[in-house]
């Protein structure tokens, strides 16, 4: 009977707070619940040293695109991380410039 | 029903383990397709070059070794689940995998294999090894399984189907924006540019969410529950087929249909069937639904047995003339009727067989069983066992 209480509140309770964080959130059955409509279509560039704009294949990077993760925040450290020479990163969306990340 | 026996019949009484055993057979099954859908992600993540986020900082790298261990331990118990071997042991380890697999990198989410741990969790403490199963085979196949734990995984449908609804009441989803994104736009189920407009799009996620919303109640009720059946078959095909990625939204359907199975009356015996046993015609229907009839819900009489017949108030002529049911609360149905009611109890068409019951379907149907049934040939009688 514990079980039963302590699992039934849990599986309420958890999707309950992530109705509460940026969708979509996991763990609170959010599919198909919205648009992260600032991650659809962004590209990301790498800029070298002597001003080379270098195209980001994100299928290298990445194991699995989740829209539940803002790749935006974590990918740009990331390819600084493990791109030699990188001075910075660049996102583009529909071929402009939306925002640089400079590497440290 | 009051509301004491309401909660007693689903906490503290029994549930049939026929169901609980099919739905442990779909689940697993589930989680061995997802085992070889993470498998490839499990071994991109082992590489070097590709970006790892785990949820904490402790979580440790994922090498080429353990991939495999983990992918060949999830497959092994996946198995040892379906066959319904050392069941909760196997069902253990299996949630034991999934959940250390879900765990290791954020990128490893997603949804329908949280809901896969769930569900297994479940099985594994519902003893859905009571039937069907290695273990039923060893020790004896057991009619009846604790009620709490099948009431859970019946409330984990409802919860999902209901947060699904109230994560979407929002402005992306109620003006059909994400569905003009999902939706496909090539092939046979593509929604043409013509249709891509406001009102259209508003109306087919105004259509989706009032399906969510009956299946998280309308599954509880005897009255409602045929009807969203349909619905939910109706609703998982046309995400399956509009919709993206297939291989997971296919994933989540054959476990929401696993689930569906579990809300099914499905108590062992509890329906007559009278059938004119004197005729060989009859007897190859009978013995296609006594194969079909996993849940064993049915007790097929032949229409010489007359002291059955007498006690269920059913004359002999009246069976030899169309197939007699007799159910619960004493539901009676012949011909037609009582074809379309067995449908509507055997695991492999009860989803869309409440079609039948459509005016068309239903006046047709009545029309070829009478046709057929003026029309059979009889042969040499055959004697078959109840």
């Amino acid at each position: 009977m514990a079980f039963f209480v302590v699992f039934l509140l849990v599986q309420v309770a958890v999707p309950l707070f992530q109705l509460t964080q940026p969708r979509p959130a996991r763990f609170g059955w959010q599919m198909f619940s919205t648009l992260r409509a600032d991650l659809l279509g962004v590209s990301y560039h790498i800029e070298a040293a002597g001003g080379e704009v270098i195209p980001v294949q994100l299928s290298a990077h990445l194991a699995r695109a989740r829209l539940e993760i803002d790749h935006r925040t974590v990918l740009p450290p990331y390819l600084c991380g493990v791109t030699p020479g990188a001075v910075a990163v660049i996102f583009e969306r529909g071929g402009t410039t939306t925002g640089r990340y400079a590497c440290p | 029903m009051p509301v004491k026996a309401f909660f007693d019949r689903l906490l503290w009484s029994t549930a049939p383990a026929r169901p609980l055993a099919i739905t442990r057979i779909i689940v697993a099954g589930v989680a061995l397709a997802k085992a070889a859908d993470l498998a490839p992600a499990l071994f991109i993540l082992s590489r070097s070059e590709v970006m790892r986020l785990p949820y904490w900082g402790w979580a440790p790298d994922i090498s080429m070794g353990m991939a495999w261990l983990l992918v060949s331990l999830w497959a092994a118990a996946g198995v040892g689940l379906l066959l319904g071997w050392r069941t909760r042991w196997t069902g253990a380890v299996l949630v034991a995998v999934m959940a250390a697999v879900l765990l290791l990198d954020q990128q490893l989410y997603s949804n329908h294999f949280y809901l896969l741990i769930l569900l297994c969790l479940l099985l594994t403490i519902a003893n859905s090894g009571a039937a069907l199963s290695l273990d039923a085979r060893r020790a004896g196949e057991r009619e009846t399984v604790p009620a709490w734990p099948v009431t859970l995984l019946k409330l984990q449908l409802s919860i999902v189907y209901g947060f699904a609804v109230i994560a979407k009441l929002n402005l992306y989803y109620i003006s059909g924006a994400v569905l003009d994104v999902y939706w496909t736009r090539q092939g046979l189920y593509a929604l043409p540019d013509a249709l891509r407009r406001m009102e259209v799009l508003f109306a087919l996620a105004a259509i989706s969410l009032l399906a969510e919303a009956m299946l998280a109640m309308a599954l509880w009720h005897r009255r409602t529950r045929h009807t969203a059946f349909v619905i939910g078959l109706g609703l998982h095909l046309t995400i399956i087929a509009t919709m993206g990625p297939t291989g997971e939204l296919t994933l989540f359907a054959f476990m929401m249909f696993g689930l569906y199975l579990l809300f099914l009356d499905a108590t062992p015996r509890s329906r007559l069937v009278f059938w004119d046993d004197q005729c060989a015609f009859c007897r190859r229907w009978v013995m296609s639904f006594r194969r079909l009839d996993w849940l064993r819900v049915h007790r097929f009489v032949g229409s010489s047995d007359s002291s059955v017949l007498t006690e269920a108030g059913v004359t002999r002529e009246a069976a030899d003339m169309a197939i007699q049911l007799v159910g619960g609360h004493n539901r009676r149905a012949s011909g037609f009727a009582a074809v379309r009611s067995i449908l509507e109890r055997l695991p492999a068409s009860f989803l869309w067989a409440p079609l039948l019951r459509l005016p068309p379907l239903e006046w047709l149907g009545d029309r070829v069983y009478r046709n057929v049934g003026a029309r059979r040939s009889c042969e040499v009688p055959i004697r078959v066992k109840t």
